[in-house]
């Protein structure tokens, strides 16, 4: 049989390098009796295609951003609450927990069946060009690509302007200055060449952020038993590399970073208290209001 | 007047509902941004909905304008063949031409059907608006191709009776210009 | 080959002279239901394909041209652009390049240059006497600058797809993007000097005086401050490349309301009506040559070509101009979105593994994706120029036949003399 799947991140991103791995590691296991066809950079499916494409059965599986799933499943965005799940042990227990079985259960209400959950970063970096962002004061008034509606809360509550931006135009936008201020994962942060047009970078253990992959119900349950325990072993061992990996890009992002010539800060322990004493506590506000069952997620993860 | 004028009728005003509201989405369109602009430039205060709502908006144009392109005759074709071809070669070419747009036009609302059905069961929200239901921007690919169906089967219909069609009046006005 | 087949099947039913969009998305959905027996999901991806913010630029270009066109804005402007190149042998050809030159660093669409240079353009210049087949060809062709010359939506998306500096790319983008601008005007000028020749009649009128040119310019003034407006915002940071589309229509209504005096509601509703249409026609081709590149996709065809070319063990030339003719030949039908997403990822490593700059393959690309842009029979640009001529696309086809004989050249002038793209970038440190 075969298993296609759809991401959209480039091929140089260490999330298709974890995939190339799983594919490997499924086609040994099943003896080839599994094809693992990775479709990735959205040339398949574009993002917001890829959860219609698995439910509907055009596409066996796929990866998205945790936080994609926005207003469809508000729980998702529980990554983005400032502060929360930076801790790398609490990371390497989320899959597999209560917490994660939880939003399972959201995802196959929406048609699709989770199998993994890969850690893509915990360090988040806020760019700027002008002056370095180091104090809450340094945020008021800058235009700021924000995550999203949710996250967007703890930005503006510090008198930033969260700015939404089509992802191609924000290269530019923060070369002409358009945006003062751009925030994104470490790794991003050299993958997009921020460090081309901005000149400094705070990083801050901001946010994190999970991929995940999802396959379709009715083919995973068709599956022999025996293939069925290989993906999943695959996709288990996928998860257990990835934190590695991720660990490992970051590191090195700072690096690269540092020898592009951006003026890189991080942030200290006293700064993150400050920020996330401000930050943190309006977005739970607006995350538990959007999020029917937010609350009880946020009790689970405080108990990982 | 015949059955088939009454046709054309009706077609010439499904066209034209489709034009006025596609050009009604455009101007939405063009003042969404423009309202941002000014919203982040001049107020400091960036529309969050900004994008995706004009995102819809031309989805809306295109969606709604595809039915009377069709009806005057504006979708572009590789016309090297049909320029030259005369007879019953034509009226079977004319007949394709109508009759795949047909297909295509029943292709986009079976489809988008079935999208608009998935949207709603699994409750598929818009990402800067909560309260939007994404089906209700998604049922425009339906609605356009059922414009589309529409037209052309008349298109069709006209030619297998041998009687014109707006859209050849339309090639010929839009070449008389020059 | 079962490319060349479904390339072959495809351009053949697409010769019966169906609707483009209607033949391409009935001819890959034959493929993908014969394939894969089902159509997957249509509908989100005609969906996923309409609804991306980048987009809104082409109605909102639409829209700007119209008003300019409506407003009598234009009439000025082709009026100093006659008056300042009339004694030149197709004067208003290079004065028509220049404006595509001057669109296509506002911005980042081939498409919304054609759209909004021909429309202005055109009507003119036949007004002016120039040969139509000349005039159709210059702006389908000046018209494709617009993603070579920065800003370009399909560098981005390079850059993005392929991990490469895209202020390397954009400023690599330039000195080839007038060259090519260069290329062109040196045709519409032999070109003319040609016909003038044959013949034997140059009713040329003589060159203009200072005074004429000054009252010409004063004129024009108010029309000319659109470029200054637009560029300006972009570059200020004060709205995006895509909002430019919006400001720059604001600012064309503006010009005709206050300054002209001749744009009420009426033109602004036909205006939009106009734009409406135009963009219906484009995005169903647009949607239709994406179908087609998904079906391709979905077959694995794209991954299958780039192995094969790979296996040959080609040297880096050889590699280069192999790549070329394939995107040439996926561009005879997709459109660039499609050829960048299905191209690049399996070319990348290849380009690493022969040390070949990312940057310069980028530009090669861009250019050819210009190409595929005019190359029949699927071209957005003639597609574009028809729409505004209301004449056959064969027409059209055969005007920008040489243009893309000049691309081609260009393509092969870039290989071989790779600084015309790598210098700038390499003087400002970019992508090192
Ligand atoms: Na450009
Ligand atoms: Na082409």
């Amino acid at each position: 049989t075969e298993m296609r799947i759809s991401h959209q991140v480039p091929t140089a991103h260490h999330l298709h390098k974890m995939l190339e791995g799983f594919k490997a590691d499924v086609e040994k296991t099943t003896a080839g009796a599994v094809k693992v066809a990775i479709h990735p950079n959205d040339s398949l499916f574009k993002a917001a295609e890829n959860h219609p494409a698995v439910a509907r059965g055009a596409v066996e599986a796929a990866l998205s951003v945790n936080f994609q799933w926005g207003n469809t499943i508000p729980e998702m965005n529980i990554t983005t609450i400032p502060y929360l799940i930076a801790d790398l042990d609490r990371i390497k227990r989320f899959p597999g927990s209560e917490a994660a079985k939880l939003l399972e259960a959201k995802l196959e209400q929406k048609g699709v069946k989770n199998v993994g959950w890969y850690y893509i970063t915990r360090q988040s970096i806020f760019t700027s060009g002008k002056k370095p962002l180091v104090t809450l004061e340094d945020l008021k008034g800058v235009k700021i690509r924000g995550l999203n509606a949710i996250s967007d809360a703890g930005l503006a509550a510090v008198g930033a302007a969260p700015t939404p931006m089509a992802a191609p135009e924000v290269y530019n936008a923060l070369q002409s200055g358009l945006l003062d201020a751009g925030l994104t994962d470490l790794s991003a942060a050299v993958s997009r060449r921020f460090y081309e047009v901005q000149k400094f970078g705070t990083v801050a253990p901001y946010f994190s952020v999970y991929f995940h992959m999802f396959v379709n119900p009715a083919w995973w349950g068709k599956l022999p038993a025996a293939q069925r325990d290989a993906i999943a072993a695959a996709a288990k061992r996928g998860e257990e590399a990835m934190v590695a990996i991720t660990e490992a890009t970051a590191a090195e992002a700072v690096g690269q970073l540092r020898d592009k010539g951006m003026a890189i800060h991080a942030q200290s322990a006293a700064e993150t208290a400050a920020w996330k004493a401000a930050m943190q506590r309006p977005v739970i506000e607006a995350f538990t209001k959007a999020a029917p069952d937010g609350q009880k997620l946020m009790e689970l993860i405080s108990k990982l | 007047m015949s059955a088939l004028d009454r046709l054309d009728r009706l077609a010439a005003g499904l066209a034209r509902l489709g034009r006025g509201l596609a050009a009604l989405s455009c101007l939405a369109a063009f003042a969404v941004v423009v309202a941002a602009v000014a919203m982040r430039y001049l107020f400091g205060r960036p529309l969050v909905w900004a994008d995706e709502v004009s995102g819809w908006l031309v989805v809306s144009t295109a969606m709604l304008a595809l039915a009377e392109a069709q009806y005057r005759g504006e979708n572009v074709a590789v016309d090297l063949w049909l320029e030259r071809a005369r007879g019953r070669t034509l009226t079977a070419l004319r007949l394709g031409g109508a009759a795949g747009v047909a297909v295509c036009g029943g292709v986009l609302l079976h489809q988008g059907w079935q999208m608009v059905a998935f949207s709603r069961m699994v409750g598929i929200k818009s990402n800067t608006l909560a309260t939007v239901d994404v089906w209700t921007i998604q049922a425009l690919v339906p609605i356009g191709g059922a414009l589309l169906l529409a037209i052309a089967l008349v298109q069709s219909a006209r030619i297998v009776a041998g009687r014109p069609i707006s859209a050849d009046e339309g090639v010929k006005a839009a070449r008389s210009i020059e | 080959m079962t490319f060349l087949a479904l390339l072959a099947l495809l351009i053949g039913f697409l010769y019966l002279g169906l609707p483009m969009f209607a033949g391409m998305m009935i001819f890959s959905g034959a493929v993908l239901l014969f394939a894969e027996g089902s159509l997957g999901t249509l509908g989100e991806f005609v969906f996923g394909k309409l609804n991306t913010y980048l987009l809104v630029a082409i109605p909102l270009f639409m829209l700007m041209a119209t008003f300019m066109v409506r407003g009598k804005v234009v009439d000025d402007l082709y009026h100093a652009a006659h008056v300042f190149t009339r004694h030149l042998p197709g004067g208003l050809g290079v004065a028509t390049v220049a404006a595509c030159g001057v669109f296509a660093a506002v911005s980042g669409s081939s498409v919304a240059t054609a759209l909004t240079i021909g429309a202005v353009a055109l009507p003119q210049m036949l007004r002016y006497g120039y040969d139509p087949r000349g005039a159709y060809g210059v702006v389908a062709a000046g018209g494709t600058l617009g993603i070579l010359i920065p800003p370009s939506a399909p560098m981005v998306l390079f850059g993005i797809a392929s991990d490469t500096s895209i202020g390397a790319l954009f400023m690599a983008g330039v000195f080839p993007g007038l060259m090519l601008a260069a290329i062109f005007a040196a045709w519409c000028m032999w070109g003319e000097w040609r016909r003038e020749r044959r013949s034997g009649a140059r009713n040329r009128p003589p060159r203009a005086d200072w005074g004429e040119m000054a009252a010409a310019l004063r004129r024009a003034f108010w029309a000319l401050t659109l470029p200054p407006v637009v560029l300006g915002g972009i570059y200020l940071g004060v709205f995006t490349a895509t909002e430019a589309a919006g400001i720059g229509a604001l600012w064309a209504a503006a010009i005709a309301v206050v300054v002209y005096r001749r744009f009420g509601w009426r033109d602004l509703w036909e205006g939009a009506g106009d734009a409406a249409r135009t963009t219906a026609v484009l995005f169903a081709i647009i949607i239709g040559a994406a179908m087609y590149g998904f079906m391709l996709a979905k077959l694995g065809i794209p991954d299958g070509l780039v192995k094969l070319v790979v296996e040959w063990k080609l040297s880096r030339i050889e590699f280069l101009l192999a790549t070329m003719a394939l995107v040439f030949v996926l561009g005879l039908v997709l459109e660039s979105i499609s050829i960048i997403l299905i191209t690049t990822p399996v070319v990348m490593p290849v380009l690493k593994q022969l040390g070949i700059d990312p940057v310069w393959y980028g530009v090669l690309l861009t250019i050819n994706l210009e190409l595929a842009l005019i190359s029949p029979p699927v071209g957005m640009n003639l597609v574009v120029i028809k729409q505004i001529a209301g004449v056959p696309l064969y027409e059209v086809e055969r005007a920008a036949l040489p243009y893309m004989v000049l691309m081609g050249i260009a393509i092969l002038l870039v290989v071989a003399f790779p600084g015309l793209a790598l210098w700038l970038p390499s003087t400002m440190q970019l992508g090192r």
